[in-house]
């Protein structure tokens, strides 16, 4: 995995990525939905090619790779036992989740970049924890 | 396990920052690792018995329930 891990500064380079892309397409969706809400009327929709929105996504899905594979400013041992701590985390609950809905049949239609997202913010979420939770207290 | 660690950087006058840069680790494991919350690697383990000019066995002592 460590062959795999990207230098440090693709964090600042994924998360500008995430932003160029995230942004354009929320924007889109947002301003189609609130023209669709306010008139009532679906015609009035922006014009903008499919190709350029799905172009968009997936800029962003690249910063999202981006930022989740570029290592930590020092990164020993302790760092990616942290990371497959919590990527292993992430992992259990999202299994956890998907039962949960299997078991009780809820009809949950959710998009692919939705689930991605999720779970990445969810890894993010608990490896600043763990982070914190092991910040030394004197020296 | 147990260690002597802290004791050693004692000796040498060594603060966890300088053990860390030594050893191209970070703070934080050199931390956890006086606490006894992280075993270090083989490697790692070698590189500060290697600084201390300590036997590895000397430093890292193994406890009952390390058996287990």
């Amino acid at each position: 995995m460590n062959n795999i891990l990207l230098p440090y500064y693709f964090k600042k380079i994924g998360l500008l990525l995430f932003l160029v892309g995230f942004v354009p397409a929320f924007g889109i969706g947002f301003v189609e939905g609130f023209i669709d809400g306010f008139t009532g009327n679906t015609g009035d929709r922006i014009n903008i090619p499919i190709s350029l929105e799905s172009i968009f996504a997936a800029i962003s899905y690249v910063g999202i790779v981006c930022y989740f594979l570029a290592k930590e400013k020092i990164f020993d041992e302790l760092f990616q036992q942290m990371r497959a701590d919590a990527i292993n985390t992430t992992f259990v609950l999202s299994a956890l989740v998907m039962t949960v809905i299997s078991i009780g049949r809820f009809e949950v239609k959710w998009a692919v970049d939705l689930v991605i997202l999720l779970q990445m913010a969810v890894f993010l979420i608990i490896f600043y924890f763990k982070r914190r939770s092991n910040m030394p207290k004197e020296d | 396990m147990k260690n002597t660690i802290k004791v050693e950087r004692a000796r040498h006058d060594m603060s966890q920052s300088d053990l860390a840069e030594r050893i191209g680790a970070s703070r934080q494991a050199i931390y956890l690792m006086e606490k006894g919350k992280f075993v270090p690697s083989t490697l790692l383990a070698l590189k500060i018995s290697t600084v201390f000019n300590v036997p590895v066995n000397e430093l890292f002592t193994l406890e009952d329930e390390d058996w287990s």
